[in-house]
């Protein structure tokens, strides 16, 4: 993409290498076998991100990698995908984040995380986008516990030049105050980030969802949109809330890159002038794609799927 | 051992028929026996059948819940509401419609105190609480919904929602669109308030205009009725029209449309309750007020948070509160 070109979505969020293992049963001596191993770009950042140019709508991610060979195989992967990598840099002696992810049968995934370069990220980095910022349509953020000051300094740029905000929380962005949620415009959640809202632990259903959606609405701006897997997608503007698409159902193998995969998607809807009901609708549909399949990268639906949506 | 009923008469110093009629008939015992024997209940910990005493010893977390009604769309969003806070947070909730009924909440009041309940959420037609009620709340917490002032009984709470500044808020965005002659339709039940009706009538008066308030039960028959009533009474159309419900606002729209007045143009509408009927009219309601289901989950966390005072797991976010946005539909003209 030529550089004289403001990129419509600007992006933040965690990247990391995924690496995705799957495990066999078969055991020689003490080691355990893997099946099957996939190694892409991964984190919120990257998924989100590449799911908006999937929806056709050029999108530049704010993120810092490490000097090492992850870093250079995230950027391959953003590149491959079209996604604008400007404001993507490199940082000296640190490691790159790595989700290790090992899926094995009959039990629960395993999800490591080391964040390595996500922590260098600072205000001065988002400083630097100002200008792409003030000229995007939307700026879209993931508030991952390594980045959350870079995400909150984002937000109140992204305030300053009047572009609209869409955020998704992380299960900890329950510690921040209410009054914080009238700085952005949508609020993208899945049915864990609900109920962690609510302060619960367990309880991720569509009740939670409803609490957490009607609280917060009368503070965003614009809407609350909760995917709520196979129970359908919550949109609350106003305090009014509606449930949609209760009948797409799927079979879930992996919630993983699901829930970015949705943020994405519903910020490539929202600047294509759809309504939040029509884009909430079309994003729950793309994350349940995401969650049939196992795997991260290796799951997002392609283009061409994406507009048959 | 589990007091009883011979424990709390001694206790109270009445015969135990005193005791057994607060427990069933407590109209006919007079107030100062009544909080006697209510207190000593209090301390004894007596519980009055032994489905409650089991329930109570393995710790039944059920809260009462009273509404006037449990079909009116806004009290059936607030039903809501609260079950899906209780259900989430492991609580039991018992349902009772009072018809905002004084009596009837008495009664229920004294069974959930008799039972060991965990707290009780209150919509009443009361501006005060009665003073009788106060030996109710001694034990486990009870929260008005509605506009009522706890009267700074210890154990009695209010959600309190600014109607005095909605009614300033409202009064002002309806003179910017030129009117003058206001009616403000509300019962006596579903959050008719004092202090709006105050605020909307004093703001309205500065500006040179006029204010009245009607009575009309939350139905559409009864708001259309009464707003022809009106008219044909003071021989004059209001060209702005305050209803609390959005049944009311659609009897409203009812009765303007045929007397084939236009809509916004000769009387703006707009309703107090944030509700989906707000948009099955035409034109749609405007709205500026709280959605039903929104007190409901406010109300219920303020309570569980009540419940567990002094504990460490409290419910997070106790800051919330009801959130009031004016939604300018078709009904009123768009907000300068």
């Amino acid at each position: 993409m030529p550089h004289n070109d403001f990129p419509r979505i600007v992006s933040l969020g965690v990247l990391n290498l995924d690496f995705v293992m799957e495990l066999s049963d078969e055991m020689i001596g003490k080691k355990k076998m893997g099946r099957r191993i996939s190694i892409n770009a991964g984190g919120h950042g990257s998924s989100q991100s590449i799911a908006a140019v999937r929806c056709g709508i050029p999108t530049a991610l704010i993120g810092k990698v490490g000097d090492d060979a992850f870093g250079q195989q995230i950027r391959a992967t953003l590149e491959l995908e079209h996604v604008d990598c400007r404001f993507l840099s490199q940082v000296q002696g640190v490691h790159s984040g790595l989700a290790t992810i090992i899926i094995e049968d009959h039990t629960d995934n395993t999800f490591i995380d080391f964040l390595g370069a996500n922590y260098e990220l600072t205000d001065q980095d988002v400083d630097r986008c100002r200008e792409a910022v003030a000229k995007a349509d939307l700026i879209m953020v993931h508030m991952g516990p390594s980045i959350m000051e870079a995400a909150i300094h984002l937000i109140e740029l992204a305030n300053q030049c009047h572009t609209p905000v869409l955020v998704t929380p992380s299960v900890l962005t329950s510690d921040i105050s209410l009054d914080f949620w009238s700085n952005i415009d949508y609020l993208a959640m899945n049915l864990a980030q609900a109920a962690a809202f609510c302060g619960l632990k367990r309880g991720e259903n569509a009740k939670t969802a409803r609490i957490s959606a009607s609280i917060l609405s009368g503070k965003v701006r614009r809407a609350v949109v909760v995917h709520m897997d196979n129970t359908g997608v919550l949109t609350a503007e106003n305090g009014v809330i509606s449930v949609m698409d209760t009948c797409t159902k799927c079979k879930i193998a992996d919630y993983s890159g699901a829930t970015s995969f949705f943020t994405g998607v519903l910020a490539a809807e929202l600047v294509k002038g759809s309504t939040v009901q029509e884009a909430a609708i079309k994003a729950h549909r793309a994350a349940l794609l995401c969650a049939e399949k196992v795997g991260v990268y290796s799951s997002f639906p392609s283009a061409q799927t994406l507009l048959s949506l | 051992m589990a007091a009883t009923l011979k424990d709390v008469a001694e206790h109270a110093g009445v015969s135990i028929a005193t005791v057994s009629r607060v427990l069933n008939d407590p109209e006919k015992v007079a107030e100062h026996s009544r909080v006697k024997v209510l207190n000593a209940i209090d301390e004894l910990g007596y519980s009055s059948n032994t489905l409650a005493k089991s329930l109570k010893k393995d710790g039944l977390n059920a809260v009462l819940v009273m509404l006037p009604s449990l079909s009116d769309s806004y009290f059936a969003q607030m039903g809501q509401g609260i079950s899906d806070v209780l259900a989430s947070y492991g609580y039991l909730m018992i349902t009772v419609a009072t018809e905002g009924e004084s009596d009837l909440e008495e009664a229920y009041l004294l069974k959930a105190k008799s039972m060991g309940l965990a707290g009780v959420l209150l919509y009443t037609a009361h501006r005060r609480m009665p003073s009788s009620w106060s030996a109710f709340c001694a034990n486990s917490p009870i929260l008005f919904l509605s506009n009522t002032d706890p009267g700074g009984v210890e154990g009695a709470n209010q959600l309190s929602i600014p109607w005095g500044e909605l009614g300033e808020l409202v009064a002002t965005y309806l003179l910017q669109q030129s009117r003058s002659r206001f009616l403000y339709l509300a019962d006596n039940i579903s959050g008719f308030s004092p202090e709006f009706l105050e605020k909307l009538s004093s703001t309205v008066q500065r500006a040179g205009g006029h204010c009245e308030h009607r009575w009309a039960a939350s139905s559409v028959d009864d708001a259309a009725r009464e707003l022809e009533r009106y008219c044909s009474q003071v021989g004059q159309v209001p060209d702005a029209v305050i209803t609390q419900t959005c049944f009311q606002g659609t009897g409203v729209l009812t009765a303007l449309t045929s007397q084939g007045l236009r809509i916004p143009e000769d009387t703006a509408v707009l309703c107090l309750e944030n509700s989906r009927l707000a948009q099955l009219t035409t034109p749609q309601l405007s709205v500026w007020g709280p959605s039903g289901y929104q007190i409901g989950v406010v109300g219920s966390r303020r309570l569980l948070n009540l419940i567990h005072t002094g504990e460490d797991d409290t419910v997070s976010g106790t800051t919330d509160e009801v959130i009031l946005t004016l939604i300018a539909r078709r009904s009123t003209n768009a907000p300068q």
